[in-house]
């Protein structure tokens, strides 16, 4: 058997693959780490519980679940949710095989698959998959620790060392309504709020060290921007992110502006943010109107 | 724990050193056993405070008592910052050039995230303190006491709190200092905090050729430096001018609100009660065993966590609610198992508070985390009102600040108040109040106010009873939605071939085709958020002395739940203080004894309602409820009395922004038109059998994007509608988080206050709970 493949009864099957998280140096959030991980941890009650994260877009929930996977030494798993998920789409699917000699593949899910594997497995917008697709989920995260694949017709048992998580936007949470059974299994619910500004910084001389020079007055100048078309409003790390990204591909753009073809690579340029570029990210972050729902 | 103590010789001098986690009970304790000894007891005192505050603190804690008096919590003295840090010159500059304003009209939150200057420092009076145990020792015992570090100092930038032993267990103080101090000494800052250490190395150095023997208190992160600086020979003695000179005003003396003072209050307020009640005063030298019994955290946090499940799990209300809330008698378990896994890895032998509630919040309902908090926080508090000519320091309510942001009150009258961001010394940020909800004196004074003012609020099995009807109706409405389904081809391809279902079912050997069909199935559950409001049409006839009545969830009960709060004053500025939770048309109902009907009580009888959200619900409910729906869900108006108000600044709204006169039509018809502009895609309209809407309700409907579903009396209990119909409005003894109502009321009315709870799905029930 294969790293790639399974036996279950007498039918082999196709893992999915865990995702590998291109992990930069993690900034705040030691509290949300910490509760993740103390819900993991093997209980005198006996099982661990599977937290559910939820906060605003952009906020950082994921990137908190990678840290905590990669703390613990275990592969990740992550499944997206979504309003067309059916309830055999967390089990196996299946596919037409490329194998001449049969006519399809089983393929185990990521979440099987990770349960399978004693990863962590991670269901992302668990909220916006509909009630009854989540059906299968209510064996796994009890003391049953399993899930029936019905096109299978077998029985997967998690590994001991599985562990669950999920996120969701709190939109999504509010007005899509997980179902009891659900909510009910997942504790601890922890909330992922706004970074302090002093963290927003720290990622942003983190993520961009070509602005080390100039850096005080750009993160000034960004505060005052922000300010100025936010009120009050604090920004997401992705917010502050995509800004000065889009501000540094600005600077980038002007130092290939008279080269052909343009090059387009990552680590090719050497543009300096400037006033001007971050003027104009968020020229273009904040001209257009905000998508409704975008933010309370 | 070990009596051996840190002493440090220098020369024929002594320096016997508690160097202490600030608030916690174990160092106190120390400081205290140290004064108790008969031999070897200092002679002087000194402590990591500014001489004046040092003085001050003396002064006060002097004047409450003394000898052998208890030390009520909470008390502090806050005193004017005027320092920022030399290295954000320039920036402080550069900020007054870009705003045009000098610093001191610069808002608190501006300096404080551009300088990291708070307006105020705070020192409390934590009996649990070892710098304010070692004061209070030297008036017990006669012996003077100095503060040796600044009294002026720019606040330091500390990093997350130093996750450093949990001291509960400490066996020996030497011991735990050498494994800890280097620790703790990696997270000063070096820029606030050398200048600090060599002031008080010199200070101890003058107060050494004084007193023989000196007992110096201060953090356990300064004890390095200042050590290295006491055998450093070039660091010389201060030329010390003995006890400052008293500054009228300089020190405001206030009462701190419980959730501040948690800060400064060890791991939890039973604990620093514990260890206030356990303490023998320092007079009584010679005791043997030292001044303090042994205190167990862990045998405190048991006995507390039991109560408060006692508390929970045997009330009426616990016993009589729905299978959802009995499942926290499953996950206790759960929640101790979490709590103790966040306290392995916070390096802690007993949670602190904050943790508590917390893992309480997010395991367990929102009943048994308020009734674990309240049972933590449930001491004598020292109350305000007994101390008048202090000031009053209480949290501001913002959230996402762990330390400092507090609002000022104003011994004067106790309300308006100004914003400052005090400095504190807690080294632990989690200790945030944030998650602890606190009503202080809360009780009495909404007593006094419903009882007062009569204020009328609707009886809350009534607002269940309308609310789980009214989702119910949406269910109804929103039951027709178009679903893919698939369903074996049979010739016709329908809306296309199923790929996935053909697949399976080849996968299982059937080779069996399927195709979709967008054909009426009922959604998996209605969307509540969404489907209000809902119109009930219950009589539609007309009915002489009728009007038009409608009833507020008032701007101030959300305020203090509102996150967004800039948004929010913009909301009320611009469209009214009261947001609109039903428009009703009836009249008042007289059929019972006016005798037997209590005060402030009455009774409407209503033909048709609208109700814009449910309103089974706290007002930290209907505040998540606004901000969620961007204040667009609901109607906001001015006035903040019941009554006939649609006639006055509600009907102008209408009137002016949606086009709609209320005079112009039928009162049902009105009533459907007055709901079409804050419905977001269908509006329920539950009317009698064979009711039919008027063109006019179809055109604006139409003309806002949504669809008029009616519903029919027929899927409703004729009991339930009868019931709707009568709408009590009576006072309550508190509104927040919901209303509670007297025994009168439930006599009057002949229904329980507690009735009709099973009626809420958790779904709704739980709303704004989770975030």
């Amino acid at each position: 058997m294969s790293d790639n493949t399974a036996k279950i009864g007498e039918k082999t099957v196709k893992l999915s693959q865990p995702y590998r998280a291109p992990l930069s140096k993690c900034i705040g959030r030691d509290t949300e780490m910490r509760k993740v991980l103390a819900a993991w941890m093997g209980a005198t009650s006996g099982l661990p519980l599977s937290p559910l994260l939820i906060g605003e877009p952009g906020t950082g929930k994921n990137r908190i679940i990678y840290e905590c996977a990669q703390m613990c030494g275990k592969e990740l798993y992550i499944f997206q949710g979504h309003e067309d998920v059916t309830s055999s789409d967390l089990e196996c699917a299946v596919r037409f095989s490329d194998d001449a000699d049969r006519k399809m593949d089983y393929i185990l899910t990521s979440v099987a698959t990770g349960a399978m594997r004693g990863a962590v497995v991670f269901i992302d917008e668990i909220a916006k998959i509909r009630p009854r697709a989540l059906a299968p989920l209510a064996s796994l995260l009890d003391e049953r620790r399993y899930i029936d694949s019905s096109l299978l017709g077998e029985r997967i048992y998690a590994h001991p060392g599985f562990r669950f998580v999920a996120a969701t936007n709190t939109t999504d949470l509010e007005s899509r309504l997980l179902p009891d059974f659900i909510r009910s299994r997942m504790r601890p619910v922890i909330s992922v709020g706004y970074p302090e500004h002093r963290e927003i910084e720290q990622i942003i001389r983190a993520r961009f060290r070509t602005m080390s020079n100039n850096g005080n007055s750009l993160l000034s100048q960004f505060w005052s921007l922000w300010k100025e078309k936010n009120g009050d409003q604090s920004p997401t790390p992705r917010d502050a992110i995509y800004i000065f990204g889009y501000a540094l591909n600005l600077a980038d753009f002007a130092t290939i502006e008279s080269q052909r073809p343009y090059s387009l690579e990552a680590g090719t340029h050497s543009g300096i943010i400037e006033a001007g570029h971050l003027e104009q990210a968020f020229a273009a972050f904040h001209d257009l109107p905000p998508s409704p729902g975008w933010r309370k | 724990m070990d009596t051996k103590n840190l002493v440090l010789r220098l020369g024929e001098t002594e320096l016997i050193v508690v160097p202490s986690i600030h608030y916690n009970h174990v160092f106190a304790r120390r400081v205290n056993q140290i004064c108790h000894a008969s031999e070897g007891a200092p002679e002087a005192i000194a402590v990591e405070l500014g001489p004046r505050a040092a003085s001050e603190a003396r002064l006060w804690l002097s004047e409450l008592g003394g000898k052998n008096a208890g030390l009520p919590v909470m008390f502090g003295l806050m005193k004017r910052n005027r320092r920022i840090r030399a290295s954000l010159r320039q920036k402080a500059l550069q900020l007054q050039k870009d705003t045009g304003k000098d610093l001191s009209e610069l808002s608190p939150e501006v300096l404080r995230r551009e300088l990291g200057y708070s307006g105020y420092s705070l020192l409390c009076l934590s009996p649990t303190d070892s710098i304010i145990e070692a004061i209070r020792c030297g008036i017990e015992l006669g012996l003077p006491s100095f503060g040796v570090d600044l009294d002026d100092m720019a606040d330091g930038v500390y990093d997350a709190p130093v996750l450093i032993q949990n001291p509960d267990a400490l066996e020996g103080l030497v011991d735990y200092i050498d494994r800890n101090a280097d620790l703790a000494d990696l997270h000063r800052d070096e820029e606030v905090d050398l200048r600090r250490e060599t002031v008080m190395a010199s200070r101890i150095k003058a107060t050494l050729q004084r007193y023989k023997r000196v007992l110096f208190v201060c953090g356990m992160a300064h004890w390095l430096s200042i050590s290295n600086m006491l055998t450093d020979q070039t660091v010389k003695p201060a030329l010390t001018s003995g006890t400052p000179e008293r500054i009228q005003g300089e020190f405001k003396r206030l009462v701190v609100h419980p959730l501040v003072a948690l800060q400064y209050m060890d791991s939890f307020p039973k604990l620093a009660i514990a260890y206030e009640k356990t303490r023998i005063s320092a007079s009584n030298r010679g005791r043997r065993g030292g001044g303090v019994n042994e205190l167990s955290p862990t045998a405190i946090f048991d006995k507390e966590l039991k109560r408060s499940c006692r508390r929970y799990f045997h009330t009426r209300r616990y016993l009589q609610s729905n299978d959802e809330r009995k499942q926290d008698i499953e996950k206790i378990a759960l929640f101790q198992g979490y709590l103790g896994n966040l306290c392995v890895l916070s390096n802690r032998q007993v949670p602190h508070l904050s943790m508590i509630a917390n893992a309480a919040k997010e395991t367990m309902s929102a009943d048994f985390t308020q009734i674990l908090t309240k049972t933590f926080m449930d001491i004598p508090w020292v109350s305000p009102d007994d101390f008048q000519d202090c000031e009053l320091l209480s949290p501001s309510g913002d959230e996402g600040h762990n330390t400092g942001a507090t609002v000022l009150i104003n011994g004067e009258g106790r309300q308006g108040g100004s914003k400052f961001f005090v400095r504190c010394q807690s080294t632990n940020a989690a200790h945030a109040p944030a998650t602890i909800s606190f009503d202080w004196g809360k009780a009495r004074k909404l007593m006094e106010r419903a009882t007062s003012n009569f204020t009328s609020h609707t009886w809350s099995p009534w607002n269940r009873l309308i609310t789980s009807l009214s989702l119910r109706a949406i269910e109804e409405s929103t039951r027709e939605k178009i679903t893919n389904i698939h369903v074996q081809f049979e010739g016709s391809l329908l809306h296309g071939i199923d790929i996935k279902k053909t697949i399976h079912s080849f996968s299982r050997g059937k080779e069996t085709y399927f195709v979709r069909d967008c054909s009426c199935a009922a959604p998996d559950q209605p969307d509540f958020v969404g489907g209000f409001p809902v119109v009930w049409i219950i009589r539609p006839g007309n009915i002489d002395g009728s009007d038009w009545r409608v009833l507020y969830e008032p701007c101030n009960y959300m305020e203090r739940h509102i996150k967004d709060k800039a948004a929010f004053e913009r909301v009320r500025a611009k469209k009214g203080s009261n947001m609109v939770a039903i428009i009703a048309y009836g009249q008042s109902y007289c059929d019972e004894s006016t005798l037997s009907r209590p005060s402030g009580a009455r009774c409407d009888r209503y033909a048709g309602i609208t109700i814009f959200q449910p309103i089974s619900w706290s007002n930290r409910q209907f505040a998540h409820w606004a901000e969620i729906t961007g204040y667009r869900r609901a109607p906001f108006c001015e006035t903040s009395l019941f009554g006939n108000d649609l006639y006055g600044g509600l009907a102008k709204q209408y009137r002016e922004k949606h086009r709609i006169r209320i005079e112009d039509y039928h009162w049902t018809t009105t009533m459907i038109l007055l709901a079409i502009p804050y419905a977001k895609e269908v509006l329920t309209v539950v009317a009698p059998d064979g009711y039919r809407l008027e063109r006019v309700v179809h055109e604006k409907a139409s003309q806002y994007g949504v669809q008029v579903k009616p519903v029919f009396h027929k899927k409703f209990a004729a009991d339930d509608l009868a019931r709707l119909e009568r709408c009590h409005l009576v006072p309550a003894i508190t509104y927040d988080p919901e209303c509670i109502y007297t025994e009168d009321i439930e006599t009057y009315i002949g229904e329980k206050q507690t009735d009709n709870l099973d009626l809420i799905p958790a779904a709704v029930r739980d709303f704004g709970y989770l975030t």
